[in-house]
């Protein structure tokens, strides 16, 4: 009773588990403004499903969850569309770049290798930033001490932005950039997320905040509706070339999900911009110590199946 | 003389030393009968029982084997990079290999082939016999180890596994007595043919045996999404997404209407 089978994943899974996961990770979504990949693939592969199939199924509920997170922020007006539209035009490059860049990686060798002590890196990085840094924002709030924009900002970095062309203003973030930021930015992630093999939520959310100096509600908004074109993307691409989308899967997923992602969105609003940092940060560093003791401890089965994050 | 005699001396050692082994075999009273041979998977599918029943030489015991699909099945190798970091250190292939392999032995049986003792690997039938037959690519890797590592991996999905007190012995009747068993079998199970053997095992050999078919298949809902994911790719990932859109707009408008909107 209450399991349904999924012709793709070639196994039946329990309805209830499974919406109550999407259901879990759409609310992750809708808070942070992350796909939430990292999390539902391993799971999805705990209960039986195999991870080509995890991966790609989880894309297409992604689209779910995002059009409803996108919308419920976009009701919120946390979504700057401009440079949403940017980073994903930035993204798209980025993706295409990051392919033949793994493809020159994987003739090299040694490609696992050096995606897992970037990406393992790179999180711990982000992570302890983005902790320390939200930690700061909250003491001083609690000090109540008039917050300062911290002087040391206007650094080489600053004047950089100010010196580059074309120049605009993004009104929903409140800044003033060059049209190049975000589609340099967003090339980058785009790079570093094919390359990773993720979805890029977790590095697009710390370039927003620190490197385009966006707000972190708006950057939650515009990280969902830039999500939304990568997974589509993804799914339709999968579903030609690999043929691992599992649509029952999938639908189950972001029925909850969607669910979760309003619920989330509405966490959120009553979340302080630095509580929200903070808590992702802990996020971050959680998925970084997985990682880190998935590479330093012997795995019980010394084989896996093929694909997957 | 003699040089006429001989190849009628010849036939008779050879079949004396068993060269005709399903001659013995054939002699010995066997049946085996399946309840159901054909399995529908449909959208509710979770898994099947299936039923063996039939008759085996009285002194004799029962170990049921179910296998199939034959697949090869590409993984990746888990080692240690710079002494102390797991990564993936390439891949290797295991060619012609079930998909499943279930083992369902008497109460009798089941220690001795649990333990994978030589008797098992002398019969040719327990986890040891398919070790053996498993072909591995890159022949260079160690098979004894890698097999092991397979076999937790498939463990684990439920796909190969030894099932305890699954054979009943129902009522003897001269030199044959009657059993029943039902076999679990994991949802997780590919489509395709498989093959249900019964072999009746008796001083650590096979006395008799016989075997059944069984189809997987999908049907209905599955067999229709299957169908359009395989053969029509695109149209399947862009329908995929649409209703996924559409699911998305829907809960946000069923929320905004919960909140008396605007």
């Amino acid at each position: 009773m209450w399991h349904l089978y999924l012709p793709i994943a070639g196994n039946s899974v329990n309805v209830i588990l499974v919406f109550g996961l999407g259901l879990f990770v759409g609310l992750l979504s809708g808070i942070f403004g992350v796909g939430g990949g990292f999390l539902m693939t391993p799971l999805l592969i705990t209960i039986g499903i195999p991870p080509t199939v995890a991966a790609a199924s989880d894309s297409n509920q992604i689209v779910g969850a995002s059009t409803s997170g996108t919308l419920a922020h976009y009701r919120l007006g946390n979504v700057d569309f401009k440079m949403g539209f940017l980073l994903l035009v930035g993204g798209v490059i980025g993706g295409t770049v990051g392919v033949q860049v793994i493809k020159v990686l994987r003739q090299m060798g040694n490609a696992g290798f050096l995606i897992n002590i970037t990406y393992v890196l790179m999180l711990g990085f982000v992570g302890i930033y983005m902790f320390m840094e939200s930690l700061q924002g909250l003491k001083k709030e609690t000090d109540r001490r008039p917050i300062k924009k911290t002087q040391k900002r206007e650094s080489g970095y600053a004047r950089l932005l100010k010196k580059l062309p074309w120049q605009t203003h993004f009104e929903k973030s409140g800044v003033e950039l060059s049209v190049l930021m975000p589609l340099i930015l967003g090339t980058f992630v785009g790079i570093l997320a094919a390359i990773m093999g993720v979805g890029g939520g977790f590095i697009m959310v710390p370039v927003m905040v620190y490197l385009l100096r966006m707000p972190m509600h708006v950057v939650v908004g515009t990280s969902l509706f830039q999500i939304l074109f990568t997974c589509i993307n993804v799914t339709i691409m999968q579903a030609h070339s690999n043929h691992t989308v599992d649509f029952v899967l999938a639908l189950i997923l972001l029925i909850g999900s969607s669910l979760g992602a309003q619920f989330g969105a509405k966490i959120s609003k009553r979340l302080k911009g630095d509580q929200l940092k903070i808590i992702l940060a802990s996020l971050v560093l959680i998925v970084m110590v997985k990682m880190l003791l998935g590479l330093l401890l012997e795995p019980s089965v010394l084989l896996a199946y093929i694909g997957g994050h | 003389m003699l040089k006429k005699l001989f190849p009628v001396i010849v036939v008779f050692l050879i079949c004396s030393a068993g060269w005709c082994p399903d001659s013995p075999m054939a002699a010995l009273p066997m049946q085996m009968k399946l309840k159901p041979n054909h399995i529908f998977i449909g959208a509710t599918f979770n898994g099947a029982r299936i039923s063996v029943t039939g008759n085996v030489p009285a002194n004799s015991e029962v170990l049921i084997r179910l296998m199939g699909p034959f697949e090869n099945t590409k993984l990746k190798k888990k080692g240690r990079a710079l002494g102390f970091l797991w990564m993936n250190m390439g891949a290797v292939e295991f060619q012609n290999i079930p998909s499943v392999f279930l083992l369902f032995p008497s109460n009798a049986l089941e220690k001795s082939l649990k333990n994978d003792s030589d008797e098992w690997r002398k019969i040719g039938l327990g986890f040891g016999a398919l070790e053996k037959q498993a072909k591995i690519i890159p022949a260079s890797e160690d098979k004894q180890k890698l097999f092991k590592e397979f076999r937790k991996l498939k463990e684990s999905a439920g796909r190969y596994e030894i099932q305890k007190n699954k054979v009943r012995y129902g009522e003897t009747h001269g030199s044959t007595k009657t059993f029943t068993a039902t076999m679990s079998i994991p949802s997780g199970m590919p489509k395709g043919s498989y093959k249900a053997q019964v072999f009746a095992i008796k001083n650590g050999s096979v006395v008799t045996s016989a075997e059944e078919h069984i189809i997987a298949e999908e049907t209905g809902f599955p067999a229709t999404l299957s169908f359009l994911a395989f053969h029509h790719g695109t149209l399947y990932g862009v329908l995929a997404v649409l209703v996924a859109i559409i699911a998305g707009l829907v809960t946000g408008l069923v929320f905004k209407g919960g909140k008396g909107g605007h």
